[in-house]
């Protein structure tokens, strides 16, 4: 995907004037803004945009900037163009003013060395051409292996290799920068004009990536001269100018179909200084249909809904996110919130313009909790006495019994043992580690052991314990790298994987931090043999090693870019040493779970499990370019767990007592096509432990479990009757083919469940065991009406409570008895009432 | 038809996979190996399914084999009993027809074969032996000792492997039959101690027991696995029921085994303070849900008393002895005392070259004669300042708190043969991992206790703590010896431990016999393989002898030949942590004309260790379970050993 270009500044201005800047809605200029209230202008080519934002009656900020009359207070040292763009024209201080409606704001500049040539840099001018135009990105030169045999850094972030890629050529090697093979330089000396850096991008020899600047146009002229000067590195970048931030404003843009705004975006140095990007930066949305952006910065609505948008400078990276909100609705109801998860969800609501939904039911909300704290569906008996309770509070009252049960432990151990991978392979051997494994994530579960305390000990497992297990699912200790990968992204909600290799092309992290934070993890060994023994500890513990020491090699974590010994570095820099007394892991481990990624990670894992999606999803995946649905809820919700002491059930309360949370799933005209803001309950396949359980109460037949396979004992065996699927301990040892083809993960990797339907399913629905032969057993839960001379009515309403947990309608009575008295035989017909319902969408969904 | 190469058979047929049948075990283990590891020969010239196929007759070949069948155990019903009291047994097993006597290992217990008859086993496949139940009246006398006991079979085949039988103080109880009735509990138990025998018939089955239990009351649970496969596990449930399900069991305490450690015991045991009175449920499973007519337990509920930690019990779980009854060299669990050096001498032989050695050391001012006093005691904590010890010296100490380093200081010169001994007797294992590390003045490491090494394909390092290490110091000097838990976060009271950091006494070490009995028949030779360990530099022989053999039964001495293995990649420095050892064979044969024993004859080996020419002092090394028995064409052709051998009185 790539920004828009529609065309050159001053046409931007006269577009704005052409849309008008009145509100349509007729709301009233209540402020105004000016951005950046101050800045210094340093050198001869420095500008800055000026923007002007208007806040209105409605609430509702508006980009002002074209109907603003400036006033500047020393034209000596400042002007200012027809596009709001302010440049030096001598060294000294000076205001800018600007007015709109009556209304003044006022920024105050400074102007230095204002005759001052910038020396020319290949990092910022060249690599500031390859970065705006797109072509030093992870999805072209600047992937990994580069593109076509050119690579380039990700967003010019080793300038130095680009310049010997471009002036030199050479061909992409693994873990190196070094390049391999013939070298074919980019450019050519000689015939500037012929130099593949230029005919690439403008077309004239053919370029997978399309046409990047047209022949002629200023990046163009740039790199034409800068070749014709003989293509010189320039000014060597150093660490204090090179870009710390980028800053974005505004960071959440609001906007109607049709409205436009401009952007400011403001790059920071190590050194303090800021400058104007935001025209040398490359826009990239990830969905066009809601919204353009100009290369010159300038946002274009087109229709509801919401866009991230990733914005790249040379070493740089940062995103923001524009909605274009419907019209407004006549009323917005009033709606009490019953917690902040409400206020925080009601506010982005009424901003967008969205009427969430009715309260739900209570039959809708009692089947929807049931499953989500529990896992199980209440019997109809419960359901019967929860639907006749007169009692205001009985839904509070529910929750408590239901975070208070044993069902409640069964389920939350299952998920816990979902990402925290409760697994053993073949290679491992050992299915009493798993087990350890497992009843250690249960006994924290049931005592609602605080998260964070959960963290610490897995990540900082040693000796024999249940958590230290977790290091061995199979026979050795994995890869160091593997391992820091997993644990921050299962802890802090962060993908490192990228910076194994190079910088993040995404994100800020650096390889470096990838490798420092690896290190932590570089002398977790096991004692003993595959399959035996296997105590986890650090080794050594500082001091030196014996040179006789095998392999003492293995005890560093080298940098594989630099082949340099990487300590163990937490991601701000600290650089820790091992220690006798305290294994670094602790450390880590009490950093990670001090830090706010920590929390904001915990809270959105926990909340997708109520929601069909993470406020940031996926829940593993936080990073600018991938924002959260609702920051403020985010970091509220963070805030709050982390405040009270990290407690499971109290964030689990929470959210299941909010009114977000027990809205209904039918949905009104506005809120039809939410996905992301929790207007409405959408429903969500059951999980496949979560269907099978739920077939198996519905039908009163309990599946049966077989373990087997190297973990499992010799001979048959077979868990007790009555053990339930989210009971079982691990995947490898529990073959289901039930549990396959519904998305169970193998736990090989963190899962990703996979709920989307798949003609596997269909098939097994239609002639699968499960859906066909647990019917009409003795035991059976229809069969044993049947025998007992139930009434067709009676063995309807009875399966519907125990499958939707509601009552039928009079409508679905008649139709179902008319179709009972059909079937050749009373029999057939219950089989098909049956059948019906465990294959129907209602019964197969939490909604 | 197609040939392959190495080993003692020259033709394979497809068509006749009977043929190999007069193979030897080893000769097609051999072969077999080369059927998946050898590229070079000409098995994998042919198409992969007919390679699979070759490999899988091989494999069938070595269950056909005419290898005699001894009589096996499978399972002992009730595995136990009260003393002072009289009951039946049920043995399960295989080759047992004909069975006339038990053996137990122990004295007060004597058992009486009432029937012994063929039975069909469900999981019988066709080339195992038939199954045999047989019944005997047991009789445990009053004085027989509380504990784990040995039970073998006497046969017309000879004797048994042996299975554990139990005898407690405790009232025993059968489980309820429940056939057809499965969610009936297997018993009721409200009276304490008590011990109940029972059985986990089929995969899946749980037996649970009624409890009735006072407010406060606190008792202890463990379950005692009567075979090998039977893994038990204990859960504590309270018929509380849930609002989603009233009859919900919820899980108040669970056990599968104090810790999961290989070689450890399998049996569950725990502890529970019962705040309320009332009725509880009390699960006995097993592992994953296996069962069958062999798993066997015995449930034990007795009241508990003093701290579980401390509790005897928890020896059960360490790891089994070594196979010579009165040494062992490397385990953590051996009591290193103050005694130390004499019993190391003992196992040794004072020759003119250790006495030269010493009168060396002593005119160098090295140490004089061989030191064979009581080791001084040093008591160490890490909160103090680091002691100073002279060789030899125990120092005791425990590590209570994470992180905790204890430290002694002791000078050695250059060529100086020390050892480093470690015993972990409260905790050891994978609880406790005791790391040893001497340094120099400079903090720089000099040795350790783990051993390092790559494993087999080379594919990963391995670490192993090592409760003895041997070293030779390069050079003089001070140097600081750590004691620490090998972990930073494992501590606890119970992590106590004695180091003995004395000088090398070359000894005869552990000496290893895998045979526990022989059966026998006339004209027949069978070869028994022991190792002997050669310590700290023992350099000399050891002499073995076998002692109370049934008459027409010698036993001569023979060679080895050990099974070649690929040299290992990079066995670190493996002298630093386990002794040389010298292999041999001694023959047991019978002539002829032996007569058959009706019981088995203990036969005691010794060992004697052998230096500069002088024998050392005679040390017991196995006891060993004879018979001679007759052959299977007499015993058929007789119609039962019963007829032939009579029935003892």
């Amino acid at each position: 995907m790539y920004g828009i270009r529609i065309g050159p500044f001053p046409a931007f201005v006269a577009v704005c004037a052409l849309v008008g800047l009145v509100p349509a809605s007729g709301a009233e200029l209540v402020s105004i803004e000016l951005l950046p209230s101050s800045r210094t202008l340093s050198g001869a080519d420095a500008t800055q945009r000026l923007l002007v934002i208007g806040r209105h009656t409605d609430g509702r900020e508006r980009d002002v900037t074209s109907s603003a009359r400036w006033s500047v207070s020393d034209p000596q040292v400042l002007e200012l163009d027809a596009a709001a763009v302010l440049s030096g024209r001598s060294d000294g201080e000076a205001e800018v003013t600007a007015t709109v409606e009556g209304r003044q704001a006022t920024a105050r500049f400074r102007v230095s060395d204002s005759t001052k040539k910038r020396p020319f840099s290949f990092a910022r001018e060249i690599g500031g051409v390859l970065t705006r135009r797109g072509c030093n990105g992870a999805s072209c030169h600047g992937g990994v292996k580069g593109k076509n045999g050119f690579k380039l850094t990700d967003n010019a972030e080793h300038p130095r290799e680009d310049y010997e890629w471009i002036v030199k050529g050479g061909v992409y090697q693994v873990l190196s920068a070094d390049s391999g093979g013939p070298r074919t330089p980019r450019i050519d000396k000689e015939n500037p004009e012929n130099s593949l850096l230029l005919l690439k991008p403008t077309m004239q020899v053919v370029h997978g990536g399309g046409v990047r600047f047209e022949k002629g146009s200023n990046d163009y002229k740039k790199i034409l001269e800068w070749v014709r000067a003989g293509a010189p590195y320039g000014e060597e970048q150093t660490a204090d100018s090179r870009l710390t931030g980028l800053s974005i404003v505004p960071d959440l843009l609001l906007l109607k179909p049709g409205e436009t705004h401009r952007l400011l975006v403001t790059g920071r140095q190590a050194n303090g200084v800021e400058e104007d990007l935001s025209a040398d930066v490359f826009y990239e949305l990830e969905d066009t249909d809601i919204a353009e952006v100009s290369d010159a910065g300038l946002v274009k609505a087109k229709q509801p809904g919401e866009v991230t948008v990733l914005v790249r400078a040379a070493g740089r990276m940062s995103g923001f996110q524009i909605g274009v909100i419907g019209p407004e609705p006549e009323k917005h109801p009033e709606v009490r919130p019953a917690n902040f998860i409400d206020d925080h969800v009601f506010s982005k609501l009424r901003k967008f313009n969205i009427i969430p939904s009715e309260p739900s039911g209570d039959a809708e909300f009692l089947r929807r909790v049931c499953l989500d704290v529990t896992g199980t569906l209440p019997p109809p008996d419960r359901v019967r006495e929860f639907l006749s309770d007169k009692n205001p509070r009985k839904r509070d009252q529910l929750i408590d019994i239901l975070l208070d049960s044993p069902e409640y432990v069964d389920y939350w151990t299952y998920r816990f043992s979902d990402f925290l991978r409760v697994a053993i392979f073949a290679l491992g051997n050992n299915s009493k580690w798993s087990q350890d494994y497992w009843e250690w994530i249960r006994a924290s579960i049931a005592e609602n052991k605080p998260y964070d305390q959960m963290a610490r000990e897995r990540i900082a497992a040693q000796g024999y314990s249940g958590p230290s297990r977790h290091f061995l699912p199979i026979a050795v200790i994995g890869p160091p790298p593997d391992t820091m990968m997993e644990e921050t992204r299962v802890f802090m909600g962060r993908r490192f994987d990228c910076a194994r290799c190079h910088d993040h092309p995404y994100e800020n992290w650096t390889q470096d931090q990838f490798w420092g934070l690896t290190a932590f993890f570089g002398h977790v060994f096991r004692t003993g043999t595959s399959g035996r023994d296997s105590v986890i500890f650090d080794y050594p513990m500082g001091k030196e090693i014996a040179p006789d020491v095998v392999g003492a090699r293995e005890l560093r974590i080298l940098h594989p870019r630099t082949g340099e010994e990487m300590p163990p570095t937490l991601l701000d820099g600290t650089v820790l040493t091992h220690r006798n007394q305290k294994s670094v892991r602790q450390e880590l481990a009490e950093w990670m779970t001090a830090h706010p990624y920590f929390a904001e990670a915990a809270v959105n894992r926990i909340w997708s499990l109520f929601f069909p999606r993470g406020i940031v999803d996926p829940v593993d995946d936080f990073r600018s370019t991938n924002p959260a649905t609702n920051p403020e809820l985010l970091q509220a919700l963070a805030e709050d767990f982390a405040a009270n002491g990290h407690d499971l059930k109290r964030l689990i309360r929470l959210i299941v007592s909010s009114k977000t949370y027990q809205l209904s799933s039918v949905t009104n005209e506005t809120n039809r096509a939410d996905r992301r803001n929790y207007s409405h309950a959408l429903p969500r396949p059951l999980d496949a432990e979560v269907l099978l359980d739920a077939i198996s109460a519905v039908t009163g037949v309990p599946a049966t479990f077989t373990a087997y396979g190297p973990g499992a004992p010799r001979g048959e065996s077979q868990m007790p009757p009555g053990t339930r699927a989210v009971q079982l301990r691990e995947t490898d040892l529990f073959k289901s083919l039930f549990l396959d083809i519904y998305g169970r993960p193998n736990r090989a990797a963190v899962p990703e469940r996979n709920t989307k339907p798949n003609l596997k399913q269909a098939l097994h629905v239609l002639v699968g065991s499960t859906f066909n032969e647990t019917l009409w057993n003795e035991g059976a839960r229809v069969y044993d009406l049947y025998e007992s001379g139930a009434s067709d009515e009676k063995i309807i309403e009875e399966l519907y409570l125990a499958a939707l947990t509601r009552y039928p309608t009079a409508a679905e009575f008649r139709d179902l008895k008319g179709l009972i008295a059909k079937a050749a035989s009373r029999e057939e017909g219950l089989r098909h009432l049956q059948w019906g319902l465990l294959s129907s969408r209602e019964f197969a969904e939490n909604h | 038809m197609f040939q392959f190469f190495g080993g003692a058979v020259t033709k394979i047929s497809f068509d006749t996979p009977e043929k190999p049948r007069d193979l030897t075990n080893r000769t097609i283990i051999l072969l077999r190996s080369q059927c998946i590891l050898n590229p070079g020969n000409d098995l994998v010239r042919f198409s992969a399914a007919k390679r699979l196929l070759a490999c899988g007759l091989l494999g069938a070949a070595i269950l056909v084999g005419d290898a005699p069948s001894e009589p096996k155990l499978l399972s002992v019903f009730p595995s136990g009993g009260q003393a002072g009291s009289e009951f039946e047994i049920r043995m399960r097993g295989t080759s047992l027809e004909g069975a006339y006597a038990a053996w137990f290992d122990a004295p007060g217990l004597s058992g009486v074969v009432e029937k012994a008859s063929a039975i069909e086993s469900p999981s019988k496949k066709d080339k195992d032996p038939p199954s045999y139940e047989v019944v005997l009246t047991v009789e445990i006398a009053d004085s027989a000792q509380p504990g784990a006991h040995r039970l073998r079979l006497v046969t017309p085949h000879g004797l048994s492997d042996a299975l554990v039988f139990r005898v407690h103080a405790e009232p025993g109880l059968i489980e309820a039959e429940r056939e057809g009735a499965e969610n009936r509990p297997a018993g009721s138990l409200s009276s304490f101690p008590v011990v109940v025998h029972g059985r986990i018939d089929k995969k899946g089955q749980v037996d649970d027991y009624e409890l009735e239990v006072q407010s406060g009351q606190e008792l202890l649970f463990e379950v005692g696995s009567g075979t090998a496969s039977m893994d038990p596990t204990l859960t504590l449930l309270e018929p509380m029921g849930s609002w989603l399900n009233p009859g919900r069991l919820t899980r108040l305490a669970y056990n599968d085994e104090p810790i999961h450690f290989p070689g450890y015991s399998s049996d569950p045991r725990m502890k529970y303070r019962f705040q309320e009175a009332g009725r509880y449920i009390l699960r006995v499973s097993t592992f994953l849900g296996a069962g069958s007519a062999d798993h066997i337990y015995q449930l034990r509920v007795a009241p508990a008393t003093g701290n579980a930690r401390r509790d005897p019990h928890r020896t059960r779980h360490r790891p089994p002895q070594s196979d010579s009854p009165l040494w062992e060299e490397r385990s953590f669990t051996r009591e290193l005392g103050p005694d130390r050096m004499q019993a190391l001498w003992s196992r040794s032989v004072k020759t003119a070259i250790t006495d030269s050695e010493s009168k060396e050391s002593a005119d160098s001012g090295e140490g004089g004669a061989p030191f064979e006093g009581q080791i001084p005691v040093t008591k160490v904590d890490s909160a103090e300042d680091t002691v100073a010890v002279t060789l030899p010296a125990l120092i005791e100490g425990s590590i209570e708190r994470a992180g905790d380093i204890d430290r002694v200081q002791f000078e050695a010169k250059r060529g100086d043969k020390v050892v480093l001994e470690i015993d972990t007797a409260d905790a050891t294992v994978p609880d406790f991992n005791p790391f040893l590390k001497v340094v120099d003045e400079n903090d720089v490491e000099v040795f350790t206790n783990i051993h390092s090494n790559l494993n087999n394909n080379g594919g990963f390092i391995m670490k192993t703590v090592q409760p003895k290490t041997v070293f030779t110091f390069l050079r003089d000097g001070r140097f600081t010896l750590e004691i620490r838990d090998i972990t930073t976060q494992e501590a606890d009271d119970r992590f106590s431990y004695r180091v003995i950091l004395r000088p090398q006494v070359p000894h005869a070490g552990a000496i290893h016999i895998g045979t526990k009995h022989l059966n026998l028949v006339p004209d027949e030779t069978r070869k028994v393989s022991i190792r002997t360990d050669q310590e700290e530099g023992f350099n000399g022989y050891i002499a073995l002898q076998a002692v109370g053999l049934p008459e027409g039964v010698q036993a001569i001495m023979g060679t080895e030949v050990e099974p070649s293995r690929p040299p290992p990649l990079d066995d670190g420095k493996i002298e630093r942590y386990r002794a040389k050892s010298q292999l041999a064979t001694m023959l047991f044969v019978a002539a002829p004309e032996a007569p058959a024993t009706r019981m088995p004859s203990k036969v005691r080996i010794m060992a004697r260790p052998v230096l500069d020419g002088k024998m050392g002092p005679a040390i017991l090394a196995k006891e060993l379970l004879l018979m001679v028995i007759r052959p299977p064409e007499i015993i058929s052709s007789a119609g039962g050993a019963e007829e032939q051998l009579g029935r003892e009185d």
